[in-house]
C-alpha cells in the first residue's frame, strides 16, 4: 500500500506534467521599463523620512509602559470553537494581569504620513518599497499611515493607486505591513528585532470575519473594542501584540498539552478580555505500532544505506525515535544516557530520526553510538517524539511509551526482560 | 540553479541573465507556483510578476534561481493570506482550473482536491518538500520561515493529508 508521502510526490508530479504555460519575455520585459521616468530625489527624500517618522515614533511609544490593569474573570467558552486540536477552554483570572510588552498611545494611532506619489524610478525607493511593499514597478503609493508600533516595528497601512501589483495582486490597493527596526522587515512578517527570527504573520480579520487563524485551530473571538489589541502568547513564548483592528500575531509553533492565551486590550493597553486554549495530545492510539505485534524479521536501513534485519534471536531490541528538531528528544541526552550504558550488551539499541530529511541524523553526542537507522515500514506510523518501542527476543513489541517519562520508564523495565 | 552573479539593474547583462533564467525556469515556477495555489491562471501571473521583480532588482543576485523560487513562493503566500473573500475567488478559480483540465486518475484526482482543502502554508510546505525535492533547509529558505517551522508544517500537513484521505476512503 502506498505511503501518503508516495501517494502525494504522485500526485504532486502528475497534476505537474498536465501545467503548460506560455512563455512571453516580451510583456516581462514590456512590465519592467513602462513605468514613468521622472526625478526621484524628491520622493527618496520624502520616503526616507517618512521611514524615520515611523521608526522614531516607534521608539518613543516603546518607551511609554503603563500600568497593568486588572480584571476579576471572564466568560471565555462562548470565544472558542472546539475544533479538533482545542480541548480545554478555561476562563482565566489574572490579578494584576501581566504588563503588556509595549504600549500604544492613542494620540498616535492614526497619524497619517502623507506622501507624495512614489514610483520605483530609483534604485533606493525600488528597493525600499521592494522589501517593504511589494508594489509592481507600475504601481503607484500614494499614502503611509502609521497604525501602531510593536517592539520597534511600525505597522504601516499603505494605499497605492494606478496599474500593476500590490503584494502580487492587480486588484489590491490597500494593504498593512511591518516595517523592523533599521527597516529590514520582509513579506509584512513581524521578526524578533533581535534576532531577525520570523515569528508570526499578521492577519485581517474584518474581511474574514472575527475568527483568527491560530496554530491552534480557528479561535473565534469577538473583541469588543474594534480598536482593541490582541495578544497571543503561550506558555514559554514571550507576548507579541498586535495593535488595531483586532490584528492577531501569533507563534507559529507549538507543542502538545501547551497553552496559549490571546487578550484583547484596549489601546490604553487595558486588559478587557482574554481566554485561553490547550492543544491536546493528538496521538491515535489506534494507529501506527502496538504492543502484541510480532514480526518474524523487520528489515532495517541504516542512514549510511546499509541493511540488515531484525531476527527474533532471543534478544530484545530497543528503537528511539527522536529529532534534533524536538527539544523534548535532546533532554533524552542527559536523562537516559546513563541507562542507555547499563544496557545489557546483547540488547540492540537503534535511533531512529523521524520527521527529518532523508538521511539526516538525530544528534545526541559523541556519547551515542547506536546505529541510526531509517524509520522500518513495519515500525512507522509514528505520531510523536521521543518514542521507544522495546521488542522481546521474539520480535514481539512489548512497550510502545511516549515522551521523556515514558522512555525512561520503559529503559528502566528493560532488566525484566531475559536475553540470551 | 545558476549561482552567476548579477551585476546591474536593468544592464544587459543582467538582461540576458534574467533570460535565460526565465527560457530556463519559467515553466518550472508556473507549475511550482499552480501546485502551491491550485490555479494555473493566477500562477502564471504570480510568476510573471516574479521575473518583472527580478529584472528590476537593483542589487546583484548571488542565486537568481534561488532568488527566483523565493519570490515565487511569497508570491502564493501573499496571495494566500488575502481575505476570505479572495480565497473563496481562489477556490472558484481552482475549480474551473481543475474542471477544464485534462482529467486526473481518480486517486490522484482525489489526493489534489484534499491537498487544496488544507493550509496554504502547509500545502506550500509539502509541495517544496515532496514536489521540488527540497531539505527542510531549504523549505524553510524558500518560504522565509525557520527550520523547525517548516518541519512543523511538513509534519502536520502530512498528518492532515493522511487523516483527510482515510476519511474520504472511508466514505
Amino acid at each position: 500500500m502506498q505511503s501518503t508521502e508516495e501517494r502525494l510526490s504522485q500526485c504532486l508530479t502528475a497534476v505537474a506534467e498536465r501545467t503548460t504555460a506560455d512563455q512571453d519575455w516580451r510583456r516581462v520585459v514590456r512590465a519592467a521599463h513602462d513605468r514613468p521616468q521622472e526625478s526621484a530625489a524628491p520622493r527618496i527624500l520624502a520616503y526616507a523620512a517618512a521611514i524615520v517618522f515611523v521608526l522614531a515614533a516607534g521608539a518613543l511609544i516603546v518607551s511609554r509602559r503603563s500600568a497593568p490593569t486588572r480584571i476579576d474573570a471572564v466568560d471565555s467558552n462562548q470565544y472558542v470553537l472546539p475544533g479538533e486540536t482545542l480541548v480545554s477552554v478555561e476562563p482565566l483570572t489574572v490579578t494584576p494581569a501581566p504588563a503588556p510588552l509595549a504600549q500604544i498611545d492613542p494620540n498616535e494611532l492614526g497619524d497619517e504620513i502623507v506622501v507624495e506619489p512614489l514610483t520605483q524610478t530609483d534604485d533606493k525607493v525600488q528597493s525600499l518599497i521592494a522589501s517593504h511593499v511589494g508594489t509592481s514597478p507600475d504601481r503607484t503609493i500614494t499614502k503611509v499611515t502609521l497604525l501602531g508600533t510593536i517592539d520597534g516595528h511600525a505597522f504601516v497601512e499603505v494605499i497605492t493607486d494606478g496599474p500593476g501589483t500590490l503584494a502580487g495582486r492587480t486588484d489590491n490597493l490597500r494593504d498593512r505591513w511591518f516595517i523592523g527596526p533599521g527597516g529590514g522587515s520582509a513579506s509584512g512578517d513581524f521578526v524578533d528585532p533581535d534576532t531577525t527570527d520570523f515569528m508570526g504573520s499578521a492577519i485581517d480579520p474584518s474581511s474574514s470575519g472575527p475568527s483568527y487563524s491560530t496554530p491552534v485551530g480557528d479561535v473565534v473571538w469577538n473583541v469588543r473594542d474594534e480598536t482593541a489589541i490582541v495578544t497571543f502568547e503561550s506558555d514559554d513564548t514571550r507576548a507579541w501584540i498586535r495593535p488595531v483592528g483586532g490584528y492577531a500575531i501569533f507563534p507559529t509553533e507549538f507543542d502538545t498539552g501547551e497553552r496559549f492565551t490571546l487578550r484583547a486590550l484596549d489601546i490604553n493597553g487595558e486588559v478587557i478580555d482574554q481566554t485561553s486554549v490547550t492543544t491536546e495530545d493528538s496521538t491515535d492510539s489506534s494507529i501506527g505500532p502496538q504492543i502484541g505485534d510480532r514480526f518474524d524479521r523487520i528489515e532495517v536501513t541504516e542512514l549510511d544505506g546499509n541493511q540488515f534485519q531484525i531476527e527474533p534471536d532471543g534478544n530484545p531490541t530497543v528503537l528511539l525515535y527522536g529529532a534534533d528538531w524536538c527539544a523534548p528528544c535532546q533532554a533524552i541526552q542527559d536523562q537516559t544516557l546513563p541507562l542507555i550504558e547499563t544496557i545489557d550488551p546483547n540488547v540492540s539499541v537503534l535511533l531512529v530520526p523521524t520527521y527529518t530529511s532523508p538521511g539526516e541524523t538525530w544528534n545526541l553526542g559523541p556519547e551515542w553510538d547506536q546505529p541510526q537507522i531509517q524509520i522500518p515500514t513495519d515500525l512507522s506510523g509514528i505520531q510523536q517524539v521521543p518514542t521507544i518501542i522495546i521488542l522481546d527476543g521474539n520480535n514481539t513489541i512489548v512497550s510502545v511509551s511516549i515522551g521523556v517519562d515514558g522512555v525512561i520508564e520503559a529503559l528502566a523495565s528493560l532488566e525484566n526482560l531475559p536475553t540470551n | 540553479m545558476t549561482s552567476k552573479k548579477l551585476v546591474s539593474l536593468g544592464g544587459s547583462d543582467h538582461a540576458e541573465v534574467i533570460g535565460e533564467l526565465y527560457e530556463r525556469e519559467h515553466l518550472a515556477m508556473v507549475r511550482l507556483a499552480h501546485l502551491i495555489i491550485g490555479a494555473r491562471a493566477v500562477a502564471e501571473e504570480i510568476v510573471h510578476d516574479s521575473f518583472v521583480s527580478l529584472l528590476e532588482r537593483p542589487n546583484g543576485i548571488d542565486n537568481p534561481g534561488a532568488y527566483l523560487r523565493r519570490t515565487v513562493v511569497n508570491g502564493c503566500a501573499s496571495l494566500g493570506r488575502r481575505t476570505a473573500v479572495g480565497t473563496a475567488k481562489l477556490q472558484v478559480i481552482a475549480d474551473r482550473d481543475r474542471h477544464g483540465s485534462v482529467a486526473l486518475p481518480p486517486e490522484i484526482d482525489e489526493t489534489w482536491a484534499v491537498l487544496g482543502s488544507l493550509k496554504q502554508r502547509q500545502r506550500t510546505a509539502l509541495v517544496l518538500r515532496y514536489y521540488e525535492d527540497l531539505t527542510v533547509a531549504e523549505v524553510a529558505h524558500s518560504m522565509d520561515i525557520r527550520p523547525g517551522t517548516a518541519k512543523s508544517l511538513i509534519h502536520r500537513g502530512l498528518k492532515a493529508l493522511k487523516k483527510e484521505l482515510e476519511t474520504h476512503a472511508i466514505n
